[in-house]
């Protein structure tokens, strides 16, 4: 039989797990936001969602396909009613004005007259211009706007919009001393088919003139490999870049690139992903000295894998493979490619080096001076004590600002100028609110410890050092800990005191990240390193709460 | 002992084999947000100089800025050039020249350019004047003597959509507005009579009577008060740089002319209501008909082409009175050598390639390439430099087949209008008057002063903005006697100071102490421990203590010495400075959510304080935000509060509500942080855990036998056993509300209309962006006196209700 203080406990214990977790939700919302954003592509930031889309590794193409966000949606002022009844007949109306439309489209445009994405592309396009009044019209006179309406404007737009392909254009090449030379015209290309299921079509296309599209399949084999030879003019051994403007299709397959000239070959270090629907352009760079630069990185590093048996002479060997992605590695790609986009772009290492010695150096210092000083105010009778000790806590009220000149002036006198020195020196004379803290901690530990120490003949150190030390643990804990948050966010300090980026710790590499992403506009990279830095301080917060919480309950903040 | 010999000749070995390289200068080049597309640049300039046929071998270090805007944000440089070790070569912004290079920050490069024209007058790289255009050059020098070398240049002027003026074509024909070469057709408006007239004409409110579609906003894209000032034939600064001028009738009358139109559509308030809906990108309200006209610089042409090629525009130079002459706003960024560099022959050497043709080539075809493989249309930035634009345009847009002639021709319009187009005034207050010119255009557009008389409220809202202005002008060029100080006595007394102290508390314990043996052994053992402290105290408090408050009765830009002007510092902040009324405002409003927070926070806290399964990860969620990195969370937050892409808004949608736009609305930016804030009121729990642990259960029980209810035990028992927790949290919390710097820094830069300047940030701003340390010490001493005397008062009142276990 249940005793009624065992409902009543049960009770109690769901509405505070309730409460718990519904706060929970609430405080880490902004978080999970933050990671699902990580997660995204510059064009899946808008409309806002939760959930990053996830990718589709189609394996024919090229494709149709309409994005969430381009599906027709249903105007605000018209009501739910007549959007059902007239939705049917006006896309049957659209798919038949289309059909009428074939001999002025291009040729190419006819298998995909009937695709259902590109009808509902035209009419989610359409909405925007049509008059809300419309929908409270007849099935008949409404589908009929829409389909005298429609232009050919409003086909080509769409079809650009819903037609994924993979595309190769342009090449061009670029020597050490950075003259490049004039690109090299798709049509001159002439690439041939290693291996896989692959055509090549030539197109015509409003922007770019000349283009091949990959006509793929991966259905029974799993990569393909197309080949070209380019004669360049430049001196093979100065040969530094490779661009090559290709279009991709969205698919998230992976393609490497391999080159090869001068006897030498160059595999990519990580493939280009078929991770957008547009032109871009892709660049491989031979490992040079920018490798090793702290400047954000814009091209993918070819790594010299060896000789190679082709040295026709003034002729570049391309060669590029298409790697099917299943749905597993597409997802895996595409959720962390903004990851190791970040790592990929800026000296990552090199930052979470520098902060991480900082840390250190602030930790050690400040355990060290604190609970030096702390002791001293504690546990020792000095004259002048009670004075200094207000001073302590004045120091507490001045706006860092105030001492801000000063200090620089003080460190550059010192030559600590551009040296991490100034952001962790400070640290080994104790910190106000720390000395507080402990001096707190160490006031609830009884004497008769220290007493009976005293008469076995222990000095003032051995007391600190045997007794106070050992228990004071938790508070010491609690301090590492808010001295590793202070130090591992702090960005005011490198700002001033350092102008090296190699010295930059990763607060002011983040901060710098963020100055040079506003003109890209590319926030999911900004958000992907800021869970790159924000995961260390979870880490070592959930792994040390419990000293953490303890340090700071025992410390008792009264009298 | 023979080891060690081997090793010394090892390194004398190696060391010469080191001696016979070329000797490597390495340079420092602070670029901006550019610097990607400089690396290439960077090192083509590299290898030229590779330390062959003799020379040094040359190496860059780039891409150190590390600041949004350096000129915005030009700490960093401050502290470098003050710091005696700055970067070789800056990117700059020109109109900030003149400020820096008046304090003695930048090298006159005059010097250079004239001795490379005595002696190699051939020299393809040799600068000449006239290779400049007129403006771009006239920015760059300050005091008749060159400091700068101007890179790229920009250009304003008036967009047009055609298609919209087509649609309004006979009543835009009758009211003046015709296309130059075809009277019958509609054109761009040429007076400020037909922009008016316009304006008015392609307005339209829809049936609620909010704005639909604008015809033009005054400072919509890029054009404030400044150009409107100069068309209407004003001057903001005198000839000789003496005297400002901006309250001067024409000013007044141009911004009374900026009222008006504001006025023609409903007041500024809905004017910047319906702007703050718009949106940019893909859907530009100029792009998708929403604003008929801007004035904006030439860069929103590429806008264009990204957001739809096909469009039907067109620009012509803005329009002026009637019979005054049209012209343009050049401004743009130029190359600049600080003072106390290491290596200045080889920084000009920089210099001198960065602004070759050969530079603009690499970094444009990059550019052009990349612009192009993605299908859009590559408009080169023109170049101060006549040639290099003449050339730039021919190669990568005018002799484009495949580039529409709409771009090609407004491109034109933008060069030819060049020569003859205004820059911003060279000066020392350069910062100060760009300020203020923004801050007189809200006071007049938003008629501040007086709301019936536009003339009257512009010319008021022109003269307060001036006299700020004068003021600083003033103590530039028309210094009072002021006595310079010298830091070596300072420094000396402070020394003897300190020494005369330490000797007499010495001598007065000796003396007062009598104590023997043990205890004196334990005094000394307590100065030992608080050693660290008293070290630290003298080196990072005590002195700087000291020099901020001398600082504080000084006026001081870091640059030159500092000069005694008394309490001037505070008489201004307390008489005639708006902004730190505003700032103190704005700071107390912020103070008031402190309660909000600890009320949240304690919740956190109760909650927190059970001993049930899985309370380490409920503890971890809680106190997340406050873990978070402040950048990582205010750069979060910014896109959390996006009016249009952001995830509140859309949450807002989803239950009918139409949300604000947040940080870039001047009535809800303060409540968004706020509301960041108690996110992040996590932090404060920590502090009520350990007040919660503190209370004895068997007064719970006490009460419980007496048959009090939760409610009860919460007021009767929790909240009088917390007080001392809260009197620590309101102080503490209070500190923190006027210490708040990082959101405003990277968040808002204290606008719109200065409703997030906090206090701290104008602190900061005074200090680094106006340069003047002395008025920004006086700040900081009068906030350490607010702080000190509102925490008294709390400890004053608390003596009523808090309440300390140990006084029983």
């Amino acid at each position: 039989m249940i005793e009624k203080n065992d409902i009543k406990r049960f009770s109690r214990r769901s509405i505070l797990h309730f409460f718990l977790i519904a706060g929970s939700i609430l405080f880490s919302a902004p978080f999970v936001w933050l990671m699902s954003t990580s997660a995204k592509a510059t064009d899946e930031l808008y409309p806002p969602r939760w959930f990053p889309p996830s990718p589709s590794p189609e394996i024919e193409s090229p494709y149709m396909k309409l994005r969430d966000n381009e599906r027709a949606q249903r105007p605000l002022k018209v009501s739910e009613k007549d959007w059902n009844r007239l939705k049917t007949p006006i896309l049957e109306a659209l798919g038949g004005r289309l059909q009428q439309m074939q001999p002025v489209l291009p040729a190419f445009y006819s298998p995909w007259l009937t695709h259902p994405d590109l009808v509902e592309g035209i009419f989610a396009r359409m909405l925007q211009k049509t008059p809300d009044a419309l929908f409270t019209k007849v099935e008949d006179l409404a589908a009929g706007w829409f389909a005298s309406n429609m232009t050919e404007k409003d086909v080509f737009e769409v079809f650009n919009q819903v037609y994924r392909r993979c595309a190769l254009s342009d090449i061009s090449f670029v020597a050490g001393n950075m003259e490049t030379e004039k690109p090299l015209d798709a049509e001159a290309v002439a690439w041939e088919v290693l291996e896989g299921d692959v055509t090549l079509v030539e197109r015509e296309e409003g922007l770019r003139r000349y283009s091949r599209e990959l006509q793929y399949s991966f259905a029974h084999q799993d990569r393909f490999v197309l080949q070209t030879e380019i004669p360049v003019e430049m001196p093979l051994d100065t040969l530094k870049k490779i661009r090559i403007a290709n279009h991709a299709d969205r698919t998230w397959h992976s393609m490497y690139a391999q080159f090869a000239f001068a006897g030498r070959k160059y595999l990519s270090e990580t493939p280009e992903y078929l991770n957008t629907d547009k032109w871009r352009d892709s660049v491989w760079q031979v490992i040079s000295p920018d490798d090793g630069d702290v400047m954000v990185r814009t091209w993918i590093s070819l790594k010299d894998t060896g000789s190679s048996d082709y040295t026709r002479p003034g002729h570049v060997r391309i060669t590029l493979t298409w790697e099917k992605s299943s749905i597993l590695t597409a997802l895996l790609n595409k959720y962390t490619f903004n990851y190791r986009e970040v790592v990929r772009r800026v000296p990552l290492w090199s930052y979470i080096r520098n902060s991480f010695f900082l840390v250190g150096m602030n930790i050690f210092g400040q355990l060290l001076a604190s609970s030096l000083v702390a002791f001293a105010f504690a546990r020792l009778r000095w004259p002048g004590r009670d004075f200094c000790f207000i001073l302590v806590l004045a120091t507490l009220m001045v706006p860092p600002q105030v001492t801000l000149i000063p200090v620089f002036l003080i460190f550059k006198q010192a030559g600590l100028y551009n040296t991490l020195a100034p952001l962790w020196i400070p640290a080994f004379f104790g910190n106000a609110f720390y000395i507080f803290l402990l001096r707190q901690f160490m006031r609830g530990i009884p004497a008769d410890l220290e007493d009976s120490a005293r008469i076995d003949g222990c000095g003032y150190f051995g007391i600190y050092y045997r007794i106070i030390l050992p228990l004071i643990k938790p508070a010491l804990a609690a301090i590492a800990i808010f001295t590793f948050m202070f130090v591992w966010n702090d960005f005011m300090g490198p700002l001033i005191f350092i102008s090296d980026q190699e010295l930059y710790p990763l607060s002011l590499g983040l901060f710098a990240l963020h100055a040079m992403m506003l003109e890209l506009a590319q926030h999911e990279l900004m958000m992907a390193a800021s869970v790159l830095m924000t995961i260390p301080v979870i880490i070592l917060f959930f792994a040390a709460q419990r000293h953490f919480i303890q340090g700071i309950t025992l410390t008792g903040l009264k009298g | 002992m023979r080891f060690m010999a081997v090793l010394f000749t090892v390194c004398c070995a190696s060391f010469s084999a080191v001696a016979q390289e070329p000797e490597t200068i390495t340079l420092y080049y602070w670029g901006n947000e550019q610097d990607l597309l400089t690396l290439d640049v960077i090192r083509t300039f590299e290898t030229l100089h590779d330390g062959s046929d003799g020379k040094p071998r040359i190496r860059v270090v780039s891409g150190q800025s590390a600041s949004i805007n350096k000129t915005q944000d030009p700490q960093r440089l401050l502290c470098a050039v003050a710091g005696g070790d700055p970067p070789d070569v800056v990117w700059f912004d020109r109109f900030a020249v003149g400020e820096w290079a008046a304090r003695g920050a930048f090298l006159k490069l005059q010097d250079f350019m004239a001795r490379d024209q005595r002696e190699n007058p051939d020299d393809p790289a040799t600068l000449y004047r006239e290779q400049f255009f007129q403006p771009c050059w006239l920015e760059s020098n300050y005091q008749g003597a060159l400091y700068a070398v101007p890179s790229d240049t920009d250009n304003r002027a008036l967009y047009y959509n055609l298609d919209l003026l087509d649609r309004y074509g006979e009543e835009l024909v009758a009211a003046g507005c015709t296309d130059p070469d075809d009277a019958s057709k509609p054109g761009p408006p040429r007076t400020w009579d037909q922009l008016k007239a316009a304006t008015e004409i392609m307005t339209e409110f829809d049936e609620n009577g909010t704005l639909k579609q604008v015809g033009f906003i005054p400072n919509y894209g890029n054009s404030w008060l400044y150009i409107y000032g100069w068309l209407a034939g004003g001057r903001f600064m005198s000839e000789d740089g003496l005297t400002c001028t901006m309250n001067s009738p024409e000013i007044a009358e141009a911004l009374a002319y900026m009222t008006e139109i504001y006025d023609l559509m409903g007041g500024a308030e809905a004017v910047t209501a319906f702007q703050t809906s718009l949106q940019t990108g893909d859907l530009d309200p100029f792009v998708s008909g929403k604003v008929a006209m801007k004035i904006d610089g030439d860069w929103s042409l590429l806008a264009i082409a990204r957001a739809r090629r096909s469009m039907r525009f067109g620009v012509a130079p803005a329009p002026a009175p009637a019979g005054m002459p049209r012209f343009g706003w050049c401004g743009g960024f130029a190359y600049v050598i600080p003072t106390g560099t290491r290596h200045p022959e080889e920084a000009w050497m920089l210099i001198k390639f960065l602004i070759s043709r050969r530079a603009y080539k690499i970094r444009n075809d990059i550019e052009a390439q990349t612009v192009r493989a993605s299908g859009g249309v590559f408009i080169p930035r023109m170049s101060s430099r006549k040639d290099i634009t003449a050339w730039a345009m021919a190669h990568y847009l005018y002799n484009d087949p495949s580039v529409e002639d709409t771009y090609k021709t407004a491109m034109r319009t933008f060069v030819a209008i060049l020569p003859d187009s205004k820059f911003r005034p060279v000066t020392p207050v350069g910062q100060l008057l760009w300020n203020e010119q923004v801050r007189a255009m809200e006071m007049g557009i938003y008629k501040h002063f007086y709301p019936d008389d536009i003339l009257q409220n512009a010319q008021e809202a022109l003269n307060r903005s001036r006299n700020t202005v004068q003021q600083e002008l003033d103590k530039i060029y028309k210094p009072e006697p002021y006595p310079e100080i010298s830091w070596t006595p300072v420094i000396l007394i402070y020394s003897v100071f300190l020494c005369v102290s330490i000797l007499s508390l010495y001598c007065y314990f000796n003396r007062r102490v009598t104590a023997k043996g043990y205890f004196r052994r334990e005094f000394r053992a307590g100065y030992l421990f608080a050693l660290p402290w008293f070290i630290g105290f003298l080196l990072f408090w005590g002195g700087p203590l000291v020099f901020s408050i001398i600082m504080s009765f000084c006026q001081y830009d870091v640059l030159s010495p500092p000069k005694f002007v008394g309490l001037d510092n505070y008489i201004t902040m307390f008489s005639g400075d708006k902004l730190f009324y505003t700032s103190l405002w704005n700071t107390l409003y912020m103070a008031m959510a402190v309660p909000l927070g600890m009320i949240i926070s304690l919740a956190i806290a109760m909650l927190l304080n059970h001993e049930i399964k899985g309370m380490a990860a409920y503890r971890t969620f809680f106190y997340l935000p406050a873990i978070m990195p402040h950048v990582a969370a205010a750069l979060l937050w910014i896109w959390i509060f996006n009016p249009n892409e952001g995830i509140l808004n859309a949450l807002l949608a989803k239950i009918g509500i139409e949300g604000p736009a947040w940080l870039q609305n001047q009535y809800w930016s303060k409540p968004s942080i706020i509301i960041m804030l108690l996110w992040g009121s996590g932090a404060g729990m920590i502090v009520w855990l350990a007040g919660l642990k503190g209370i004895p259960n068997h007064l719970y029980e006490a009460a419980e036998l007496d048959g009090a209810g939760p409610v009860r035990k919460f007021f009767n028992i929790t909240l009088p056993m917390l007080s001392p927790y809260i009197l620590f949290n309101l102080i503490m919390g209070l500190i923190q509300t006027f210490q708040i710097f990082t959101q405003a820094y990277i968040m808002t830069q204290g606008g719109p209309v200065d409703s997030t300047m906090f206090y701290a940030y104008n602190l900061f701003n005074n200090a680094f962006r106006y340069m003047k340390m002395g008025y920004a010490s006086a700040l900081a001493w009068v906030l350490f006196a607010i702080i000190f005397s509102l925490t008294l008062l709390q400890l004053w009142v608390s003596k009523r209700w808090v309440y300390y276990e140990s006084e029983k």
